[in-house]
């Protein structure tokens, strides 16, 4: 069987927002006046795959595009360079909690959670009290939302987020949630999920998790992939990058 | 583009899931929450009632009760002032939903229009009960225009919906300067004034303002006697308003791509 997900030769950059025009009069303005067009070079040439069953890790220092990668793979950002082939349903869990109301209780939110991340409400219907169960937060099924915890409201919506995973599932550094017990069961989900034959794009910081999850994993350093190669490596590549360099913030090369 | 109409037919349920706990959450569960819904255009009604009988009598030949003629083209207008005024923010402010999660954007101001139209469904019952109380001439198949009226006026609002919540993104003043663009719009609709009152001239330009058509249907179906004899401006503008919403659809898709990363 071939890769999910294969990636080749992407680019993409933003316009620095110093130049960014925004208001009808900044447009007036610039027609007859055109400002040169910086751009940040975000990701150059970066090109992997995915292949079945497989879990990935990707490491990064902060800026170095991880999340930009993460979301022209989901298809949220569209490249401008390269080619994108994907073979799966992904769901991509970026954030957690994207689109909760906090005037509404659980029950509700786990709907409006639900359906955001694509799930049916049929699908739904019989899927809310596992996703309560099994973020242990039945007792509060009818508590609204700004009452919650910050803990106990990102563990709903860990469980929504777990719950509605359909081929890919694509995690942004959001494995530290809630407390150990609750990120023991998640992990365990995690790997329940991998052994069921769920492919996974894994963005952590963590080098153990990194290291524990994945086999393979990529380093990315100022848009471009360092590295491609086992985990562990990786890891100590990473931790190595940063101690290598820790002034430097510039992200990317403006050009 | 045609694909993309098609594919939001399989998002029916997060459309419906988004409207009513829109609706929820406005009207937060509590047992007055959708007295509330109710209370806001009967008080609303009350006052133009109030003012007009008793404070600033206004005998109009025609118009008598005048604060139900009002109240007829207030409830669209609102609907139709409140969804624009939200769409053209709910892009912006829905930016986290666009950025971190895969479905499609026009999502966002369809859910703001169908929110802002169930709002005046729950106007409807108000009208209903003032319409028989004063024994308004409502007419049996006059009456069976009113679902075209909303109809056209939803495909119309939509339309400005989708344009205004893209081109906002872009460019960010429009917040500013719609505000503006409503209350003149609002004053060159016949909605406090009939279109009779108008002078010839006048009149010429009130034809040209799409919302005078929408306004005069409901004022013709619901508070004058005899037919209905605008049926065929309204079906004019329900062709072009399908036409217009077509484009506005046809811009949005074009800027689609730019979205997630400018808000
Ligand atoms: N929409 C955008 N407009 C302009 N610049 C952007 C945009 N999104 C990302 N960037 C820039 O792209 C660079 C990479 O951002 P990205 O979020 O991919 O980094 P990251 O590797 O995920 O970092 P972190 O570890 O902090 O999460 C940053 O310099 C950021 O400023
Ligand atoms: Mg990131």
């Amino acid at each position: 069987m071939g890769p999910v997900i294969e990636a080749r030769g992407i680019c993409k950059s933003f316009s620095i927002p110093s130049v960014r025009r925004e208001t009808v009069r900044e447009h007036a303005l610039d027609f007859f006046r055109p400002r040169p067009h910086e751009r940040l070079r975000v990701l150059e040439d970066v090109g992997f795959e995915l292949r079945r069953g497989e879990s990935l890790g990707i490491m990064g220092r902060n800026g170095s595009g991880k999340s930009t990668l993460l979301k022209i793979v989901a298809g949220i950002y569209a490249p401008d360079a390269g080619t994108l082939a994907v073979h799966a349903p992904l769901t991509p869990i970026l954030e957690l909690g994207v689109g909760w109301n906090p005037d509404l209780d659980a029950i509700d939110n786990i709907e409006l959670l639900g359906t955001v991340m694509g799930m049916s409400l049929r699908e739904l219907r019989t899927a809310t009290q596992d996703i309560l169960a099994f973020a242990e937060l039945e007792r509060f099924a009818h508590l609204e939302l700004r009452h919650y915890s910050s803990g106990m409201a990102a563990r709903l919506a860990y469980a929504v987020a777990f719950r509605a995973v359909r081929d890919v599932l694509i995690l942004d550094e959001i494995f530290a949630v809630g407390d150990a017990g609750f990120k023991e069961r998640c992990q365990g989900r995690y790997r329940d999920l991998h052994r069921a034959g769920h492919s996974m794009l894994l963005v952590s910081h963590e080098p153990r998790t990194i290291a524990t999850f994945c086999k393979r994993a990529l380093l990315l350093d100022h848009g471009r992939i360092v590295m491609d190669g086992p985990s562990a490596a990786v890891a100590d590549r990473y931790l190595m990058l940063l101690t290598e360099a820790p002034a430097e913030h510039a992200p990317a090369a403006a050009i | 583009m045609f694909p993309n109409l098609v594919r939001l037919l399989r998002y029916r349920g997060l459309i419906q899931s988004l409207v009513a706990r829109e609706l929820k959450a406005r009207y937060r569960g509590s047992v007055l929450g959708f007295f509330w819904s109710f209370f806001n255009p009967l008080f609303l009604l009350l006052i133009y009632s109030f003012v007009f009988e008793y404070v600033l009598p206004a005998k109009v030949d025609g118009l008598e009760p005048y604060a139900l003629f009002m109240f007829c083209g207030i409830l669209p207008w609102t609907w139709f002032a409140s969804s624009l005024t939200e769409s053209s923010n709910v892009l912006i402010s829905g930016g986290n939903l666009i950025k971190k999660v895969l479905f499609p954007a026009e999502i966002l101001p369809i859910v703001t229009v169908l929110a802002n139209m169930a709002h005046f469904f729950l106007g409807l019952p108000i009208l209903a009960v003032f319409l028989i109380y004063y024994r308004a001439p409502l007419g049996f198949p006059e009456i069976l225009w009113f679902p075209v009226i909303v109809f056209v006026q939803l495909v119309f609002t939509l339309g400005c919906a989708l344009i205004l919540s893209a081109l906002t993104v872009h460019f960010r003043d429009i917040r500013d300067i719609l505000a503006n663009i409503l209350t003149l719009w609002f004053f060159a609709t016949p909605i406090i004034y009939p279109m009779g009152a108008a002078p010839a001239l006048g009149r010429r330009g009130l034809n040209m303002n799409p919302f005078t058509h929408l306004a005069v249907s409901y004022q013709e179906v619901l508070f004058y006697k005899g037919d209905f004899g605008h049926w065929k401006w309204l079906l004019a503008l329900g062709a072009a308003s399908l036409a217009f919403f077509l484009f506005a659809y046809f811009v949005f898709d074009r800027l689609r791509d730019t979205f997630a990363e400018e808000v």
